[in-house]
């Protein structure tokens, strides 16, 4: 019986190892409604909250990439948001 | 005891999993600068010599220019100017007088030439010119949509990444405008198109006054475009690593008071900063080499250098990497280089 239950346990570890191993760590987002998956037929909509923190967090300090881009309710672009810059 | 015993077990088959499971995730991560990345560096002979280096105001930013014998740095603070001899001899602080806004403030670059001082406020848009010799500025709004990149081909004449709805779908391209005259030119089948807003294209918009080329090298792809001043395609590069693709996707977020797009994956950039000087550019990349050992190539930032002419690639050298931080910016000025450290600023000598 102990023998039995130890080899669950080892078996179950090995399968939660491989599946770990082949999960990424963080969960990833739906596929559906991001940018830029060469897929025209796109709403470009998510759910996924993007607050100001993920902004900032998409901004490495060496590099002045565009780390957001923000459009009002007409669709025009409102602000764009890069690194290195003091936002208001 | 067989209870201890058999909880003794379940721990060490706990840690063992913790193991395999972290030992796993390690071997198949995706780090680009662990394995063999399929090309090789020429390097120089000669290494980088320090030559003068001051502790980094705290304010800092960039180097935006140099004339005179002095070089400029522009600060957190739209208007406001470090100036500085050649020899990092103290630092001054130059004003521009405007009624600078938080507009402005939001997105702006500094360019600094003998002649006048340029801030470039890509979410008005606007271009704001100052006369050092008359103490006097105008203004100009640049007709379209915000620009995210910008360079200053002469006094009168801009260039610009801006942002324009083609087919219904944000994308970025190159705009060129002379307000003095009004005139706009636009650029035909240059800029790709992702329908991503230009995010996965992003990169840094280049003039080289030499050749009178115009280089846009971007970020997370080995891609240069290379432009003349009508925004004609002269080639399309790319660097010596094998990056072709960019790997960065946008994401788009609809709220009810505003939209926005952002990264929606972690930023894996391929180049980093780059300038250009006497027909040349100069590119700090974030790809190792499979001739670099990984401890070298941490501890130095990598600067490949092309013939800006024919795109092609004409050898590496180091700019080492200090306690003061990493390199934030860097600029060569004739037979020196002008760096910037997130603590500090340093001139070496360039390697030839």
């Amino acid at each position: 019986m102990k023998k039995l239950k130890l080899s669950i346990i080892v078996t179950l570890s090995i399968a939660g190892a491989a599946f770990s191993a082949f999960t990424p760590a963080t969960p990833t987002f739906p596929p559906t409604g991001w940018y830029a998956q060469h897929d025209n037929t796109l709403p470009y909509e998510t759910n996924q909250p993007v607050s100001l923190t993920d902004v900032n967090a998409n901004c490495p300090v060496s590099t002045p990439n565009i780390c957001a881009v923000e459009f009002d309710m007409n669709g025009a672009v409102k602000t764009i948001r890069k690194s290195l810059n003091n936002y208001p | 005891m067989k209870r201890i015993k058999q909880s003794f077990l379940l721990s060490i088959v706990c840690v063992l999993f913790a193991i395999i499971s972290v030992g796993v995730l390690v071997i198949v991560s995706n780090n680009s600068n662990d394995s063999s990345n399929g090309f090789t560096r020429k390097f120089l002979l000669q290494q980088s010599l320090l030559l003068h280096h001051i502790g980094k105001p705290p304010h800092a930013r960039f180097m935006c220019g140099s004339a005179n014998n002095y070089i400029y740095f522009d600060t957190d603070t739209a208007g406001l100017i470090l100036k500085t001899d050649t020899a990092l001899g103290g630092i001054g602080l130059v004003k521009l007088v405007y009624p600078f806004n938080e507009r402005i403030q939001s997105l702006y670059s500094t360019i600094v030439d003998s002649m006048y001082t340029y801030i470039m406020a890509g979410n008005m848009p606007k271009v704001i010119r100052f006369n050092k010799v008359e103490s006097s500025y105008q203004s100009w709004f640049i007709p379209a949509n915000l620009y995210s990149e910008s360079i200053v081909i002469d006094s009168n004449n801009f260039a610009f990444r801006m942002f324009e709805k083609i087919a219904g779908k944000w994308q970025q391209v190159f705009i060129k405008v002379n307000p003095v005259n009004k005139t706009i030119a636009r650029e035909h089948d240059v800029s790709q198109r992702n329908n991503d807003a230009g995010f996965s294209t992003d990169g840094h918009l280049l003039y080289d006054p030499g050749t009178h080329f115009i280089i846009y090298v971007e970020y997370y792809s080995n891609h240069i475009t290379c432009m003349d001043t009508s925004l004609q395609l002269l080639y399309n590069g790319h660097t010596i690593d094998t990056i072709k693709n960019a790997t960065v996707h946008a994401a788009f977020k609809k709220s009810p008071a505003f939209e926005t797009i952002t990264n929606g994956t972690p930023l894996a950039p391929v180049n980093l900063q780059s300038c250009t000087a006497e027909g040349k550019l100069y590119i700090h990349s974030h790809i190792k080499a499979d001739n670099e050992t990984f401890a070298v190539f941490e501890n130095n930032a990598v600067v490949d250098v092309y013939n800006i002419s024919t795109g092609q690639y004409l050898y590496s050298f180091y700019i080492p990497s200090r306690q003061d931080g990493h390199l934030t910016d860097f600029k060569v000025i004739r037979n020196k280089i002008i760096v910037v450290y997130k603590n500090a600023i340093a001139i070496y000598r360039l390697p030839e």
